[in-house]
């Protein structure tokens, strides 16, 4: 019976520490995909940069430019 | 194929290559499964500081049962980043020629090995001084944390374990290297936020 | 690395022209469509247990303690388990593999003119899993004590003690099943993105990806980046039920609040990916079908990152009652609000591109546009639910279900509806029966309407939705209110009834349909340059080379009014 009465959602909130770690911990835990994902785009994006300026270089053929006549 | 791709001949008429990847397959695709697993580790850890935070007093830890060992783990911690900076000379070395690098290799696997040796030393202990998984909240976070780490470590020194057999027989395939050493710094790096965290 | 791809592609061409045992060709296959097919099927399959199940308990609703055709007499545990089998199966088994294993796997390598993924072994190995994880949710319906019952979110304490759920095996069973399928997902995931950066066709670049791709590469970077957490939780909630610790246990001083916030962080995320890569089908087939480029290309791109990045700013508007700290409610009440904006801005993005198209009413244009008209009513009652004044009624009643159907259901089933009957051609090789595509369409939107409608009233008017018999409420048997259950039950079976037409006309034109031309809609994209049905390898002619992006649709200074990716610039002279 004491175990039914413990079941209860909200019995633990309100305490000011536990509130404090929610808080840090929601920040840490939404922040933090953002920051990884948000690393790795721009190393792929400086990534992709970088190939295509290499390819560039050695064919020497853009896709937008005109074609030369053969 | 410079005249296929400026579109003077139809594109059936020829076979243009691939492109060249962007980054190499196997970095990205570990990078992104160490980004999943790193947010396992933070979802386990932000459980772990909302917990103790909401603890009621005398419950972390439980009066009578061992507090775990920190300065102990010191040296866990020790072996386990000079494996992750080794594994980095063997990195900084192959990239320079390739077949230098097997003794830095191996040597890094052996001071994992060490880490995951050490860590289950200590288990031994704290599991016979009556920290158990369900003798308290604490007990049952650190065995699950610490133990979901030593389950990374020891996956990721099998496959290291490859790496390094390949190394030494100079037959390194694709990008298990590469793959490897992305996992294990994650391994490495995520230790010391573990030791921060739950130990103190 | 590249090496290796290579090795991996020559060897894909090596094989094209083999002859392949059943086996190899259909259960152990790496070639990426036959993976797309076996969760495509696999889906549909846990589609009929999922209607299965709202079936039986629709009818213990409205006709309450009545000997269900079928199913027989529905308990009160019976109950428990059908509605949480029914949560599970559509969202887990049925919504994910389709629109994002099925889809993405089948469209990504054509769409970029690739042959194949990048790991294709790992693909197989990612199918191998979501299968085992479905065998492991279907068995555990026959293990003693039942399949779980403790509802799809499988709150703690009642889901951590087998003592409170009455189906400790069963509990578990599911845990280890959704584990499984998320490790299936992440497999998959890695592949996609992976696919897309390196194994584009030479001269795609970024802004030539058609949407639906990226819709699908930001909704698995979602996915991988919000389920860490969740199986943080779903591995301590295992350790509850089989070890006994008491991490969510309040009796052993666990707090149950927190596995909310564990699986919400992943929970609310999953919505957008499983909306994503249903927009982005949608923004296929209305700009095919209005003959126009796609309005605001870049917008529609940038405003799916927008959604992705608040989506990790809301899950916590599913606990405003649970006792959280009111200031935290305050921002995920803005958050929750704020989020309607970019997805509001996408659906206008869709209006833009029809007005003034010259709109081809197909059966896949009417799903499309049936989407956006069902999915705004399913985004507008959202606003009552985030913010957390109204929430405080409407928590927990039937107008929250009704809310989530008009989401969940034009996402699940109106738009893999769109993405079957519109990629059915270049799938199969084979024509759709339009008109009985139409019939279909018209049965189940109309009678899908006539099932929600209803339970938004019930809701306004406090009807709980956790209750299996309310002739035991005095207060939500009043006037009208089990009529409108009867009403939801009725318009649902004519729901069902319609999904046989739907089968029918799916295996039908399987095997006796017409045969599909390369490109029977005219669309630009590159799949539709590959034979119908594309064969090993794709692009038998080699590779595409790609000229410009895919939307160019009704281009002035041409006659016909479509340009495909591949079609070369015509040299001036």
């Amino acid at each position: 019976m004491n175990a039914l009465v413990l079941a209860c959602s909200v019995c633990g909130a309100g305490q000011e520490g536990t509130e404090w770690a929610y808080l840090a911990m929601t920040g840490v835990v939404s922040l933090l995909p953002l920051a990884m994902i948000g690393s790795v785009a721009f190393w792929l994006y400086r990534a992709s940069k970088q190939r295509d300026a290499e390819d560039a270089q050695h064919t020497g053929v853009e896709r937008s430019a005109t074609p030369e006549q053969p | 194929m410079a005249l296929a791709d400026a579109g003077v001949i139809p594109p059936a008429m020829t076979a243009p290559r691939p492109n060249r990847p962007v980054v190499p397959s196997a970095v990205l695709g570990t990078l992104i499964f160490v980004v999943a697993e790193v947010m396992f580790f933070v979802g386990l850890i932000s459980a772990f500081t909302i917990s103790r935070s909401g603890a009621p007093a005398g419950t972390w830890p439980v009066p009578g049962q061992p507090t775990l060992p920190k300065d102990a783990t010191l040296y866990n911690t020790l072996a386990l980043l000079s494996s992750g900076a080794l594994l980095l000379v063997g990195q900084l070395l192959h990239a320079r020629k390739k077949g230098s690098s097997k003794w830095a290799v191996l040597a890094s696997w052996l001071l994992g090995a060490a880490f995951v040796a050490l860590q289950g030393r200590e288990w031994a202990q704290l599991l016979s001084g009556g920290l158990t998984l369900t003798s308290s909240r604490l007990g049952a976070f650190f065995y699950l944390i610490v133990g979901m780490h030593g389950v990374h470590a020891i996956g990721a020194l099998v496959v290291l374990g490859l790496v390094v057999a390949q190394l030494f027989r100079g037959a390194l395939k694709g990008g298990l290297f590469f793959g490897a050493q992305v996992f294990w710094y994650f391994v490495v790096l995520m230790w010391p936020v573990i030791y921060a965290r739950v130990y103190f | 690395m590249s090496t290796a791809a290579h090795a991996e592609q020559d060897h894909a061409h090596g094989h094209a022209h083999h002859d392949e045992g059943f086996i190899k060709k259909y259960l152990w296959s790496t070639d990426h469509k036959m993976i797309a097919m076996q969760y495509l099927f696999t889906g549909m399959a846990m589609a009929l247990i999922g209607g299965f199940t709202v079936y039986a308990f629709r009818m213990q609703l409205a006709f309450p303690g009545m000997s269900v055709p079928g199913y027989g007499r529905v308990t009160a545990t019976d109950y428990n388990a059908l509605v949480t089998t029914h949560g599970s199966v559509m969202i887990f088994w049925v919504a994910m593999p389709v629109l994002i294993a099925a889809l993405g796997n089948y469209l990504i390598p054509l769409m970029i003119g690739c042959d194949d993924m990048v790991f294709p072994r790992l693909n197989r190995l990612s199918y191998q899993l979501f299968l085992i994880s479905s065998i492991v949710l279907i068995a555990s319906f026959y293990v003693p004590g039942g399949a779980f019952g403790g509802a799809w979110t499988s709150y703690p304490p009642l889901s951590a003690k087998a003592e409170y759920s009455l189906t400790g095996l069963g509990s578990s069973m599911w845990l280890l099943a959704v584990a499984l399928e998320f490790a299936a997902f992440l497999l998959g995931g890695i592949n996609f993105v992976t696919t897309v950066m390196n194994s584009r066709a030479p001269g795609m670049k970024m802004f030539d990806v058609p949407i639906v791709v990226w819709m699908i590469i930001i909704a698995s970077i979602l996915f991988m980046a919000s389920v860490g957490p969740l199986i943080a939780g779903a591995v301590m909630l295992l350790f509850d039920q089989q070890i006994g610790t008491g991490f969510f246990d309040p009796a052993k001083g666990g707090d149950p609040v927190l596995w909310q916030h564990l699986f919400w962080f992943f929970g609310h995320p999953e919505v957008y990916v499983v909306l994503l890569p249903a927009m982005g089908i949608v923004a296929e087939i209305i700009t095919v079908f209005s003959r126009k480029k796609l309005f605001a290309y870049k917008t529609v791109l940038y405003t799916a990152i927008g959604t992705g990045v608040l989506s990790f700013f809301v899950w916590a508007h599913h606990q405003f009652i649970a006792g959280i700290d009111p200031r935290m409610a305050n921002v995920f009440s803005v958050t929750t609000l704020l989020i309607s904006i970019p997805v509001a801005e996408m659906v206008f993005v869709y209006i833009g591109t029809l007005y003034g198209g010259s709109i081809r009413l197909t059966t896949p244009m009417l799903w499309a546009l049936s989407f956006i008209a069902e999915f705004l009513l399913g985004g507008v009652t959202g606003i009552f639910l985030g913010a957390s004044g109204s929430d405080i009624y409407f928590h927990d009643t039937y107008f929250v279900i009704a809310h989530f159907h008009y989401t969940f259901f034009p996402i699940a089933f109106i738009g893999s509806f769109a993405a079957i009957t519109y990629w059915f051609p270049k799938m199969f090789g084979k024509m759709m029966n339009e008109t009985w595509g139409k019939v279909h369409f018209w049965g189940t939107i109309i009678s899908f309407n006539f099932i929600f409608i209803p339970l938004f009233f019930l809701g306004a008017r406090g009807d709980h939705r956790r209750i299996y018999d309310y002739r035991h409420f005095p207060d939500l048997m009043k006037a009208g209110m089990q009529d409108m259950r009867i009403l939801a039950t009725l318009a649902l079976l004519v729901l069902l009834a319609f999904q046989v037409v739907f089968l029918v006309n799916f295996f039908y034109s399987l095997f006796k349909g017409a045969k599909a031309p390369a490109n029977p809609w005219e669309a630009n994209t590159l799949e539709w340059q590959a034979p119908s049905p594309p064969p090993h390898g794709n692009f038998p002619q080699g590779l595409p080379n790609v000229y410009r992006g895919p939307y160019e649709y009704s281009h002035p200074d041409r006659q016909a009014d479509w340009w495909p990716q591949t079609e070369p610039e015509p040299t001036k002279s």
